[in-house]
């Protein structure tokens, strides 16, 4: 079918759709499934007209062709169709978990406005000993809030390794 | 396509648009294009001659 009569095809669809009664979105529903109706025929057709004539040996010279040899053998097959999905099934299924659990973990942004802006500030002069994040007391976190000129707004916070001193809290 | 209402209860219209495609692609029959009209987008009308008789079988 070619461009000219696919056009008027279109055309026979929209003279048909203004003549019929009821809502608007009704008619244009109609159009849509018709239209695709037709489609879908012509497409069956011509994967039908590809593969009608053809011995599966000489399939692969078209993608109608392909397909339907491919169909006709995996009905032929249905152990090795049943296995061959069941593997796809699992691949899915791992790809899926894999990448749910990648994007939650790494790609999910934080939960926080834009914080693509938040910062870690930490006490660069006074570092304990094997570690380069020098703690910030109290004094520390009030000068910062005093000469704050880039900060739109900052909190402290504090951490401790309960474990390793085998104390209460 | 004139009588495009005219498709019969039970017959796709999409298998009448392919008919009529393999038909004239054969050489069974000719069709036309006419003007393009405001009542169809600006499309123009596929017209399909009538004829009487079909082609004698063999």
């Amino acid at each position: 079918m070619d461009s000219r009569i696919a056009d008027s095809v279109i055309g026979d669809l929209e003279e048909l759709r203004r003549r019929r009664s009821g809502s608007a979105f009704r008619n244009r529903l109609w159009f849509w499934t018709t239209a695709l109706g037709i489609l879908f025929h012509a497409v069956g057709r011509r994967i039908a007209a590809g593969a009608a004539f053809r011995s599966p040996r000489s399939a692969s010279n078209g993608i109608g062709g392909d397909f339907c040899h491919a169909v006709r053998l995996l009905r032929q097959h249905p152990g090795f169709t049943t296995t061959a999905m069941l593997i796809f099934a699992l691949g899915i299924g791992a790809n899926t978990t894999v990448f749910s659990v990648v994007r939650a973990v790494l790609l999910r942004p934080l939960p926080y406005h834009e914080p693509e802006r938040l910062v870690f500030l930490w006490n660069g002069l006074e570092t304990r000993q094997g570690s380069s994040h020098g703690v910030m007391t109290g004094r520390h976190v009030a000068e910062v809030g005093r000469q704050n000129a880039t900060l739109e707004s900052f909190a402290a916070f504090t951490y401790w390794d309960e474990g390793s001193k085998g104390g209460s809290i | 396509m004139k009588n495009s209402n005219a498709t019969p209860s039970g017959v796709a219209r999409g298998a009448v648009y392919m008919t009529l495609d393999r038909l004239e692609k054969k050489g069974l029959l000719t069709s036309m294009l006419s003007e393009p009209t405001a009542e169809r987008g600006g499309r123009a009308t596929r017209c399909v001659p009538q004829w009487t008789a079909g082609l004698p079988t063999r």
